[in-house]
């Protein structure tokens, strides 16, 4: 990072905490929050800074972010970085910019994230669909988890954005569905005015695009037995300032779908002047809380909800406890994510018994195997979900089902995950059999060195796995381990004949065999059979 | 002037000008000492001084462009100016009144004597002459003016004397001359005296003098004068900051004509008067025509003078508070707990210390300060200037536009930079009235933030003389509070919602308001509601119908107000409920604090605007609560003792002018601000007493 001042301060005592930065460059805004993060990953607020650059205008209309615009950008971020220069953070791992659709839909994204870095020394990485959504749950969480009631039911977690909407559905406190819809209270705006329409007919046209996407979002809801729809995002949390004062201290607001409505129609009424006077806000802000409130309010409806929920949270909350987290073991966390890649394996009819024994399996053989191969939580994680979507392939073709499984991994929608992270478990679950990684494989070869070992760490243990389901009658289990010089000693009660597992390792232990330097042998325990 | 609008609000020149007048009450009032008297009685003329230059000027400027339009009390420009010109010239007489019939008296009783050209003894002669010649003739440079066009610029505010000379031969018209009487000279000239002080003013002594300046020339007339100038409206927003749109249109026409008061002295003949008022263009009711020595400011010097302890008030020292420990770092203390302090009668230097300590302190990472009016010789500057030349990142808002003090807040402005502190000049177009430090600290449970919110400007000098509050705290809402609000006028990011603090021009108002409502509708569902508040002006017509509605609704309204109010107490139907009480004493009363009942959860805030429209929209003010039960409790007994004031406290009547409180009565009873010494000397002494029944051994160090 370019340095601003020089100042030789001493260096901070060893600290049981660090402070930590997330930066958000969203459509209207860039902003940041600094926190402070204690070593049981506790979370204090700091501040949060904001300034305003409408990337989404020339996005959205054309297609690319002027220069200006991008110093306008690159002046924010330097304002930043003064503050970050104050509380010393200085490395990545203390520090995380993304970027929301604004960025990542301009043909130019690129140069924007060059000339940032350049001028900033700041990292910015996109946030795609799937970010989007983990990151609005993420922030989310705590509140859900300190009021048992808002998780109870159908809940649905919406955040209405400049460029497009982030959609949790989750059922007794599962994901179902997570989605990203193309509409965004900036892109309304601007698509309207692309029109040209007269104020009134322009109403129309909002309403009409809002329900299309309402519409879409219907569908893929269930609203039996009522739903709880909670809302993210600025536009809401100005709405709950406005009608119930003092709200952050509930830590979430609750509207009546009725005040909502009026409150949308009088912020509907007012011309952006007027907003910025009447609420004290941002000229880009004010643009947005008219078409953000009416989708809200039209959502609300149509999930026939009597009442919103505002959420005093934002993405970079949910960005903060991703940074805190840097390998701290999240039961509750890890579990949505296996329940999300489970529902992905119902969908593709793999058979869900084997899949499922496989990756306990699986962690059995990872546990063991820790003093060897020196991985931490999360690629355990990413283990399990391989191992349950390992097969997946078979709904295209039993033939090459390993390559199929790979790509379908690669475009399924794995809650929890990031675009890397999906990459990993698609090339895990490839190498589960056939071919080993090889230099002609494109996928693997992009991966950086550090996870390419990984994949073949986490792919041979998934082969030894899978070998000792061969039967598919989930008939090996309570195995044990033993070390021997040079072999690790698999030993398996109950089962006395272990042919066909002996026979499926011979052709998939090798890579177990290259990677951990032991080779696998499988042990019949005789007399304890049931 | 329409009616509705007179009943509803006071005039804010003319509620000013009765604020100056119960100054002038203290200086008539004789329980007080006598020097005290006339320091109040200089007080009165540099307010007066300053009333002119800025809101006179403004007025006038407005009224030569034949505005209209009226203020909230329903006066145009020109009836306001009538008002300030009939109200000003009966408080002038009244002054000097006071000075020539109460006070040089009694300083002449008290051997402090003032010489006049007739009563001078041969010895005073020899001794004016010595003077004159080496010390003021050189300074002397007598202007003619041949006639009314040809006045050259006078200096503003200073004082000069007008000779008419005879008449040319063959001539029958007046010769006329002016003696500017140079800046540097002294008011006051000391004579040698057999016992007592003896002094001459400057122009009896030049006019003694006179023919050394016109030799050959028949002297006819010698009279001094002054004019006052109307201020350069570009830099002083903060006075005629409710006047500043219009201004700036007028400023260049305003340029021409801008005298906007002429002091002539009493024996003036109307020819020489004719002459003044022409060659300065005066308008007519800008003509004062004074009993006595022009400029009385001239005279503060003798308040200086030594040796007449019993001249002055007591002197009241002010208290270290028994919170802050002496032995213990202030941060100890502030991590135990906060800590409120009420100056003058505490000191101020808990919040200096802090701030050394911070400079010296390797775990503090930053600091930011806002830095408005600040003494001369700084600590503070001192400190921070350490600070970041050991290492950590000072941040310094520096308002340049803080009244009369640009330049020298511009000279240490560039020392700081020097220094390597960050300098930022604050918000374009708003003056940053806020008073706030803050300390990020490096602890072992993370980073801690201390800050000092205050009512009043970081300047020991000052807080030796206002009544101001400080607040210390480490509490982490106002803490991330502060960091934000730093952030917004430092221009890194925009300014977002906190979480307890209100920041003007945004939300204070609203806020303000919203407080009193809550109080109406407490009143309304039958719960107790009170407001009370103290402040030094309540102009804003937002806020006052706000309380106007309190008091319709029944809700109590105590306001201590000490300058400006224009609200209008006492009138059935629209204020029955709200009383008005005024301190002037010999603190210049400054705090802001504000009570709300809340249902009995008081709410207590200490502020540093004043509900003007100028603090609400134009400058960068802060409204903070105070939370922690101590600091709260401390706030609402000042509030108290300051209500009870019933011996220099004056009561705001219906009509707007003011009435000592418990008139007519032998003056007895509680004075708020020996109460409040009182207090705090007690304070200590309770605490001294306390530390002495339990003993704290000295031990060897192990």
């Amino acid at each position: 990072m370019p340095e601003l001042q020089n100042k030789n301060m001493t260096p901070p005592p060893d600290m049981s905490w660090r402070p930590v930065a997330v930066i958000d460059i969203g459509s209207t805004a860039i902003r940041m929050t600094v926190a402070q993060v204690d070593s049981d990953g506790r979370i204090t607020p700091l501040e949060s800074l904001k300034q305003a650059v409408a990337l989404g205008r020339d996005t959205f209309v054309k297609g690319r972010i002027d220069r200006s615009t991008i110093e306008e950008a690159v002046r924010a971020l330097n304002s930043f970085r003064h503050v970050l220069q104050e509380y010393q953070i200085t490395s990545d791992d203390q520090i995380r910019a993304v970027a929301t659709t604004a960025v990542c839909e301009a043909e130019n994204r690129t140069t924007f994230f060059d000339r940032v870095y350049i001028a900033t020394g700041i990292k910015v990485s996109p946030v795609n669909e799937v970010d989007a959504t983990r990151l609005t749950y993420l922030s989310t969480r705590s509140l859900l988890k300190s009021h048992a009631s808002l998780s109870r039911g159908n809940v649905v977690i919406a955040e209405v954005g400049g460029g497009s909407t982030e959609l949790v559905y989750m059922h007794e406190g599962k994901v179902l569905v997570s989605q990203v819809y193309r509409l965004g209270s900036l892109r309304l705006r601007e698509s309207l005015e692309g029109f040209r329409s007269p104020v009134i007919k322009s109403r129309d046209l909002m309403e009409n695009q809002i329900q299309t996407t309402v519409a879409l979002i219907r569908k893929s809801i269930s609203t039996e037995g009522g739903t709880t729809l909670l809302a993210v995002g600025g536009d809401a949390r100005l709405a709950a300032s406005e009608l119930t004062p003092g709200w952050e201290e509930e830590g979430y607001a609750r509207l009546s779908v009725q005040e909502i409505g009026r409150f949308t129609e009088q912020v509907l009424k007012l011309s952006v002047n007027e907003i910025v006077r009447s609420f004290h806000m941002s000229f880009p802000d004010a643009e947005t809380l008219g078409p953000a409130l009416l989708f809200y309010y039209r959502l609300t409806r149509a999930l026939k909800a009597t009442t919103i929920r505002v959420a005093d949270v934002s993405m970079r909350q949910g960005l903060l406890l991703e940074l805190a987290r840097h390998n701290v073991f999240d039961p509750d966390y890890h579990e949505l994510i296996i329940r999300s890649a489970r529902e992905i394996c119902k969908k593709y009819l793999a058979d869900e018994a084997h899949s499922i024994h496989v990756s306990e399996l699986a962690i059995s053989i990872f546990e063991e195997l820790k003093q060897e191969h020196h991985m931490g939580r999360w690629n355990e994680v990413l283990l399990r979900v391989a191992a349950i979507l390992h097969d997946i392939g078979t709904f295209v073709s039993p033939r090459n089902h390993h390559k199929h499984s790979m790509y379908l991994i690669q475009n399924s929608n794995i809650f929890g995950l990031n675009r890397r992270d999906q990459l990993i478990v698609s090339l895990v679950a490839r190498y589960h059999r056939r071919s080993p990684p090889k230099s002609t494989h494109s996928e693997y070869r992009a991966m950086d060195r550090e996870r390419r070992i990984d994949i073949v760490k986490l792919a041979a243990i998934l082969r030894v796995a899978d070998a000792l389901d061969r039967s598919l009658s989930q008939r090996v289990r309570n195995i044990s381990f033993a070390r021997e010089p040079g072999r690790f000693v698999i030993t398996v009660p109950g089962v006395d004949d272990l042919t066909l597992e002996q026979m499926a390792l011979q052709s998939k232990g090798s890579m177990f065999e290259d990677v951990y330097g032991m080779s696998v042998v499988l042990r019949a325990q005789r007399g304890t059979a049931i | 002037m329409t009616k509705s609008s007179a009943r509803r609000y006071i005039n804010r020149e003319l509620s000013w000008l009765e604020f100056n007048q119960r100054i002038l009450e203290q200086a008539q009032d004789e329980t007080i000492p006598l020097l005290e008297r006339l320091k109040f009685l200089t007080i009165v003329s540099s307010n007066l001084d300053e009333f002119f230059m800025v809101r006179v000027g403004g007025l006038q400027s407005l009224a030569t462009r034949k505005t209209h339009k009226t203020d909230p009390a329903g006066m145009t420009p020109l009836q306001q100016l009538n008002a300030i010109a009939e109200r000003t010239s009966r408080m002038v007489s009244d002054q000097y009144a006071c000075y020539t019939q109460s006070i040089e008296p009694a300083l002449e009783k008290a051997d402090i004597r003032r010489k006049r050209a007739a009563e001078l003894s041969d010895r005073h002669r020899e001794h004016i002459r010595h003077v004159f010649e080496q010390e003021i003739f050189p300074l002397l440079s007598p202007i003619a003016v041949p006639s009314t066009s040809d006045l050259p610029l006078l200096l503003n505010r200073a004082l000069h004397l007008c000779v008419r000379l005879k008449p040319a031969a063959r001539s029958r018209k007046p010769r006329y001359a002016v003696v500017p009487l140079a800046r540097q000279l002294s008011r006051l000239v000391t004579l040698p005296s057999e016992g007592g002080y003896e002094f001459i003013l400057i122009e009896d002594l030049v006019y003694t003098m006179l023919a050394q300046l016109f030799p050959g020339l028949s002297i006819v007339e010698c009279v001094p004068f002054r004019i006052t100038r109307n201020a350069d409206m570009s830099v002083r927003e903060d006075l005629a900051g409710d006047l500043l749109a219009e201004m700036t249109e007028v400023l260049e026409e305003r340029k021409r004509s801008d005298c906007v008061r002429l002091e002539v002295d009493q024996g003036a003949s109307s020819g020489l008067l004719t002459f003044l008022q022409r060659s300065l263009r005066a308008p007519k009711n800008s003509i004062h025509r004074v009993e006595g020595p022009i400029d009385i400011t001239g005279l503060s010097h003798l308040t200086d003078l030594r040796g007449h302890k019993q001249l002055h008030y007591e002197p009241w020292s002010a208290v270290q508070s028994p919170d802050v420990a002496s032995d213990k770092k202030v941060f100890e203390t502030l991590t135990a707990r906060s800590i409120l302090l009420y100056h003058p009668y505490e000191r101020f230097d808990p919040v200096v210390r802090l701030l050394e300590e911070a400079a010296d302190d390797p775990d503090v990472v930053a600091i930011k300060q806002i830095l408005y009016r600040t003494s001369r010789k700084s600590p503070i500057i001192d400190a921070l200037i350490r600070a970041s030349e050991k290492g950590k990142y000072v941040t310094a808002l520096v308002e340049l536009k803080a009244r009369f003090d640009e330049a020298r807040n511009i000279e240490w402005a560039q020392g700081l930079q020097d220094a390597g502190v960050q300098v930022v000049y604050g918000v374009k177009g708003l003056k940053t009235h806020a008073k706030l430090m803050m300390i990020v600290r490096r602890e072992p449970t993370g980073l801690r933030r201390y800050i000092h919110f205050g009512t009043g400007n970081y300047n020991e000098v000052t807080a030796r003389l206002y009544s101001d509050v400080s607040y210390l705290t480490c509490d982490p809402d106002l803490a991330t509070d502060s960091t934000m609000f730093f952030n917004a006028i430092t221009g890194y990011s925009q300014p977002q919602r906190f979480r307890r603090i209100e920041m003007a021009p945004l939300t204070l108002r609203e806020r303000v308001i919203e407080q009193i409502e809550n109080e109406i509708e407490r009143k309304k569902q039958g719960q107790k509601a009170f407001v009370r508040a103290k402040m030094n002006s309540l102009a804003d017509p937002g806020v006052i119908r706000a309380l106007y509605a309190a008091s319709k609704a029944g809700v109590s309204v105590q306001l201590n107000i000490r300058g400006i109010c224009c609200l209008r107490p006492g009138v059935d139907g629209m204020s029955e409920n709200i009383t008005v009480t005024s301190i002037v004493d010999r603190f210049l009363e400054h705090a802001r604090i504000l009570h709300f009942c809340n249902g009995g959860k008081d709410l207590v805030f200490i502020s540093t605007a004043d509900w003007m429209p100028r603090n609400l929209d134009r400058r960068v003010e802060l409204l903070v609560p105070v939370e922690d039960a101590e600091s709260r409790n401390k706030l609402l007994g000042i509030l108290d003792i300051c209500f009870k004031d019933s011996v220099n406290a004056w009561q705001l009547l219906s009509n707007g002018t003011y009435q000592r409180v418990g008139a007519g009565r032998k003056r007895k009873g509680i004075r708020a601000q020996e109460a409040l010494y009182r207090e705090a000397q007690e304070r200590v002494r309770h605490a001294q007493h306390l530390q002495r029944t339990t003993f704290e051994v000295h031990r060897p160090q192990e």
